[in-house]
């Protein structure tokens, strides 16, 4: 439940309009990004640092690097902010940024373990021994996701738990929507295949 | 979502959640990183001020400060070459040309529509001081 609520402004990644007033805010936030405003740059980055912060732990799964990765980011958006459309949403731009260093990341650290996450927390009113059963099985989800390359594991992420479009993870990831339905159903496909796998077991 | 994406697998989307595949974000953990930020980016847009006051002096005040001069000269020189080619233009009136009456004189013995022997006679009546000079 209080991961969903953490998500929850995720939902708003790559939305395509943007209210006007909010970009024409967010406009006038980068023209003066662009003159050397500090607090312009302090409300770029309370307006979208959770948000970054949970797309870059989906991708690293570790505190320490998605961290860095949210700064070495926002710098690289100030650096390169004259290059930016300021008539086009800062998130998208963002949030591209984000997901080609942390892929690039992922990739060249994938011998370094992610964080252990914290187990399952027991319902109230649960028998030990259905906790036992659902930790085990939230425990193999973890794997079976942790084996999946990061770039499918995201696909699946952002599709079924923060209910992007296909074509929305499609421009975010920099391919065609078809090679993100292939992710998708493969991805899906082992996910299924291990949880078939330990309901054979337990039965 | 389209029409033409797969459907969600609300249980598997359950399971994926339950599962807390990400730690969640601290509000504390966000403020430290933001002042991180902030901190890292301060030279970058200490530099951007600097470079934005040097970009004002040489577009923006370089422009403002000639506006008052190059404006009213561009308009009084328009005006000038307009009054200018107002003038030219109506001096130039086509005009037909003028033929003198010896001229004629000779046209018409050219063409025989005057005898040679009447020609001085014409040109004696036709113009008088051509005549006079061509006696002489």
């Amino acid at each position: 439940m209080e991961s969903a609520q953490a998500s929850a402004p995720q939902r708003e990644f790559l939305r395509p309009v943007l209210l006007s007033d909010a970009a024409v805010e967010e406009q006038r936030i980068i023209e003066s990004i662009r003159d050397g405003n500090t607090a312009a740059f302090g409300q770029l980055i309370e307006r979208y640092l959770p948000r970054a912060l949970g797309l870059a732990m989906r991708i690293l799964r570790h505190h320490e690097d998605a961290e860095d990765l949210v700064q070495d980011a926002f710098l690289s958006a100030l650096k390169h902010i004259d290059d930016f459309d300021p008539a086009r949403p800062f998130w998208p731009w963002m949030s591209r940024i984000i997901v080609n260093r942390g892929l690039d990341l992922s990739a060249a650290r994938s011998i370094r373990s992610t964080e252990i996450l914290g187990d399952y927390v027991a319902d109230r009113g649960s028998s030990p021994a259905m906790d036992a059963e659902r930790s085990d099985i939230f425990a193999h989800v973890r794997v079976a996701m942790l084996a999946l390359p990061p770039r499918r594991r995201l696909v699946i992420e952002l599709f079924e738990l923060e209910g992007f479009s296909i074509a929305e993870i499609a421009r975010l990831l920099d391919s065609a929507p078809s090679t993100i339905r292939w992710h998708l159903h493969v991805a899906r496909h082992q996910l299924r295949g291990a949880l078939a796998h330990l309901h054979g077991a337990s039965a | 979502m389209s029409s033409a994406d797969p459907r969600r697998d609300e249980a598997l989307a359950h399971v994926l959640r339950e599962s807390r595949l990400s730690a969640p974000v601290t509000p504390a953990r966000v403020r430290a990183l933001s002042e991180r930020i902030a901190a890292a980016a301060a030279p970058l847009l200490a530099e951007r001020a600097g470079a934005g006051e040097v970009r004002q002096r040489t577009v923006w005040d370089y422009a403002a400060s000639w506006s008052g001069v190059l404006l009213p000269a561009g308009v009084l020189t328009a005006l000038a070459a307009g009054l200018c080619l107002f003038v030219l233009s109506a001096q130039r009136e086509p005009s037909a040309p003028k033929l003198s009456r010896s001229r004629i004189a000779l046209m018409g013995a050219a063409t025989n529509r005057v005898s040679s022997q009447n020609l001085i006679d014409f040109l004696v009546a036709s113009d008088p001081v051509a005549a006079r000079g061509s006696v002489r």
